[in-house]
């Protein structure tokens, strides 16, 4: 019996846990009325904390005693984060937004940021919007929850925070994060996920470790945790992030547009600050977003005036490019305790010849690789293969240079200096097109024409060059030389006034008349007609005669 | 789990090349294609349907790795990219031995490459896999854009896991660390076979013949 009483004291947090969840469904009143204290006596015996917190054994001396000797005793911490145990939160979280199968072991501790907490001290319990434990344990959630979602939840404090809230001499002290044998900053066991918070990215350094753990009355610092590195390395972390307002105003959509885009977008220095808080909290989703209220209330009197006042609540995007030009760089370092790549021993295999030889072709071909930086359509990029330069052939390597200095960038030529060393456009290699078609036939225009028409979705293709020729067959898709023609300058015109209007270069014109359809897509005075089968384009269709003009056009 | 043929002594790798939409899958694995000596590697077929490409590729390797005097031979599937093709997915998925997750460097699609990422770790949860067993390589793709996120953002997103992933940034049109990051992903999965086999190594490389363009 002696023995089991010491095992059940030396028993881990995660029992105690199991302990609470057992009781949390116990009202105080159950516990025999006004006289049982809600916790101490019921739930967390003083005799457990002696035995499992060092020096928690001058706790238990007589009072006078223990008011004679306050600095040797036991200091229960505050910490930054509150530690709860992923079945708390399961059995209060609705079903509509929990996911059915989670495969994540229940006993393990969610972190939650303290400041994030409304803590009810006189029932023990704590709310946490929906948003923040999004933010902490996205692995849970069946649904994406908005950083502002204002749905809270409930649950009991673990029985760690229960005691300090008990005990209300001791809320002063600092953290003893060794003391149980577990930091504040890593979860070791944890692997994260993308998309969890990234406040977990850098554990504290050794050095830092052992001074911060070291016990001792020290001010309170909540924000060690949420803010990553930079803060606990000691370096001052601003509490905001700067985003030029420009790139914010051109990706609105057009009915929050302000009534002059183009001037305030343009307008130098305009910028507007966003906590950083809401940033991190969704910087590792890759994408953030915030309320239309309050990017109106980021904004200056002047600016905000120009801006609709309706629909406060819809979500605007922010662009990453631009937060990421004044986010603290310490917030995305790597987190070190990731376990490097295992070194394998090397194995030769089919694969490891044309590596280096790729690496090395590449290698000596920096020129090449710097001209075909030009493209910005990401479409382009992708798929279209660029034609083969002497410079890019497999040349037997005799040193490997970097990738760095592929970047290198050639000295910038005037344009009347571009216009006289210009070379006349060399012909379109069809050959490059054959991965786009996904076939070893050679290509030339007819039979890319031909592959054109037999596009899922497309009945028939033409190509129109600048000189006026047409390859294909214009009586399948009922056209004349001169309709050709007509559609061709229809289609730059309208091209050129939509560009004039703000919206980019023009890539296709469709023409719907009963149910037939036709489009055309022009690139200077060339371009391709094709006829639909009675259906606007299927998924990929109009992005590969994209690809296939802006290849033969250049 | 690779698949063990007796009868004609081969051994099967599967290979998938996951990742987004237009993350430049089907790119990569036709420019692989391309590349390989065509007596040695089987014909790329798609399976394609209006809408998406689902790739399949088979062929047997010029100097196959020989273990136990077993052939080597991969198998190099690409997924669709598109979100509503998941059973696809799961189904291309089954028995993988390694993955290539190819990300989209632009910054307009650096959220699809995450919920892309989260959804490999789902389909292989399904399946009683997960992504610390299985050798997996990070595809960095269309780094010669000129508006390509930065790398570090890119690891801060991808490889955030325990078990750090070998990264590479990668120009699938060009060609670009295309097979160097198909070479890691294979090297892995040999390893990883011939460790839990207890097989002897092979023998260390000889000299190949250059395996020229098809």
């Amino acid at each position: 019996m002696s023995f089991f009483s010491w095992f059940r004291s030396k028993s881990d947090k995660s029992e105690q846990d199991e302990l609470e969840l057992k009781g949390s469904d116990e009202s105080p009143e159950a516990h025999g009325g006004a006289e049982v204290p809600p916790f101490q006596s019921a739930r967390v015996p003083p005799p457990r904390l002696r035995e499992t917190v060092p020096g928690s054994r001058l706790k238990s001396t007589s009072p006078a005693e223990s008011s004679a000797a306050p600095k040797e005793g036991f200091r229960r911490p505050v910490r930054a984060t509150v530690d709860v145990p992923l079945q708390v939160l399961l059995l209060q979280l609705p079903p509509e937004v929990t996911k059915s199968n989670i495969d994540i072991d229940p006993k393990r501790r969610v972190q939650i940021p303290r400041k994030s907490l409304e803590i009810d001290e006189a029932h023990q319990t704590a709310k946490v919007t929906f948003a923040t434990l999004f933010g902490s344990c996205p692995e849970i959630f069946s649904v994406p929850i908005a950083p502002l979602d204002q749905r809270t939840l409930e649950f009991n404090l673990p029985a760690w925070e229960k005691s300090r809230l008990a005990d209300p001499g001791e809320q002063t002290t600092s953290p003893t994060a060794t003391a149980h044998g577990e930091s504040t900053a890593v979860t070791p066991t944890e692997t994260r996920e993308p998309g969890t918070v990234p406040d977990r990215l850098t554990p504290l350094p050794a050095g830092q470790l052992v001074s911060e753990t070291q016990p001792g009355p020290g001010p309170e610092k909540p924000d060690e945790t949420t803010l990553g590195g930079a803060a606990r390395n000691g370096s001052e972390v601003p509490k905001t992030v700067r985003v030029a307002l420009g790139p914010i105003i051109k990706s609105l959509p057009p009915e929050l547009q302000p009534s002059d885009p183009n001037a305030l977008a343009n307008k130098p220095g305009a910028a507007i600050e966003l906590p950083l808080e809401l940033i991190n909290s969704q910087l590792a989703n890759g994408r953030v977003t915030i309320p239309f209220s309050t990017l109106l209330k980021s904004l200056p009197e002047d600016v905000r005036s120009h801006f609709p006042q309706a629909d406060t609540a819809a979500e605007v995007a922010v662009p990453v490019k631009e937060i990421l030009q004044d986010y603290p760089q310490d917030l995305l370092r790597p987190r070190a305790d990731q376990e490097p790549e295992e070194v394998l021993p090397a194995i030769s295999t089919p694969f490891t010849g044309p590596a280096k030889e790729d690496t090395e072709r590449l290698a000596h071909a920096p020129e090449a690789a710097e001209s075909e930086k030009v493209a910005t359509d990401s479409h382009q990029l992708e798929l279209i293969e660029h034609p083969t330069t002497p410079s890019e052939l497999p040349q037997p390597a005799s040193q490997e240079a970097p990738v760095a200095e592929e970047k290198q960038e050639a000295p910038e030529k005037t344009v009347s200096e571009q216009k006289l060393t210009a070379e006349p456009k060399p012909a379109p290699n069809f050959s490059a097109l054959q991965s786009l078609f996904l076939t070893d036939e050679a290509l030339d225009l007819n039979k890319v024409v031909q592959k054109i028409g037999e596009l899922p979705g497309i009945n028939s293709a033409l190509f129109f060059g600048a000189d006026g020729s047409l390859e294909g067959e214009p009586e399948k898709l009922g056209l004349t030389q001169s309709s050709v023609q007509l559609l061709s300058s229809l289609t730059q015109e309208v091209g050129q006034r939509v560009e004039n209007l703000g919206f980019g270069q023009i890539e296709t014109v469709t023409l719907g008349w009963k149910r037939e359809l036709v489009s055309v897509f022009a690139r200077g005075e060339s371009g391709f007609v094709v006829r639909h089968e009675k259906r606007p384009f299927k998924p990929g269709v109009r992005e590969k005669i994209c690809l296939v003009l802006s290849h033969i056009c250049g | 789990m690779p698949i063990i043929n007796y009868a004609s002594k081969e051994i099967q790798f599967k290979i998938v090349y996951y990742g987004p939409a237009l993350s430049g899958k089907t790119t990569t694995i036709a420019y692989i294609h391309s590349r390989l000596p065509a007596a040695f590697r089987g014909d790329l077929v798609s399976l394609a349907t209006a809408a998406d490409r689902t790739l399949f590729f088979d062929f047997l390797p010029v100097d196959a790795v020989i273990l136990q005097g077993f052939k080597t031979k991969f198998q190099l599937y690409t997924v669709p990219g598109q979100v509503v093709y998941n059973t696809t997915r799961q189904l291309v998925l089954r028995s993988v031995d390694g993955i290539v997750f190819v990300a989209d460097s632009h910054w307009d699609k650096i959220h699809e490459d995450v919920e892309s990422f989260r959804n490999l770790e789902e389909n292989l949860r399904k399946q009683h896999l997960s992504l610390d067993e299985i050798p997996y390589v990070l595809q960095y793709n269309k780094r010669d854009l000129p508006d390509a996120a930065p790398v570090s953002y890119l690891e801060f997103l991808l490889n955030n896991r325990r078990r750090r992933a070998r990264s590479y940034e990668a120009v699938a049109t060009k060609g670009r660390s295309v097979f160097a990051a198909l070479d890691a992903v294979t090297q892995s999965v040999l390893n990883k076979f011939i460790q839990e086999n207890h097989l002897l190594r092979p023998a260390p490389p000889r000299e190949r013949a250059t395996a020229g363009t098809a």
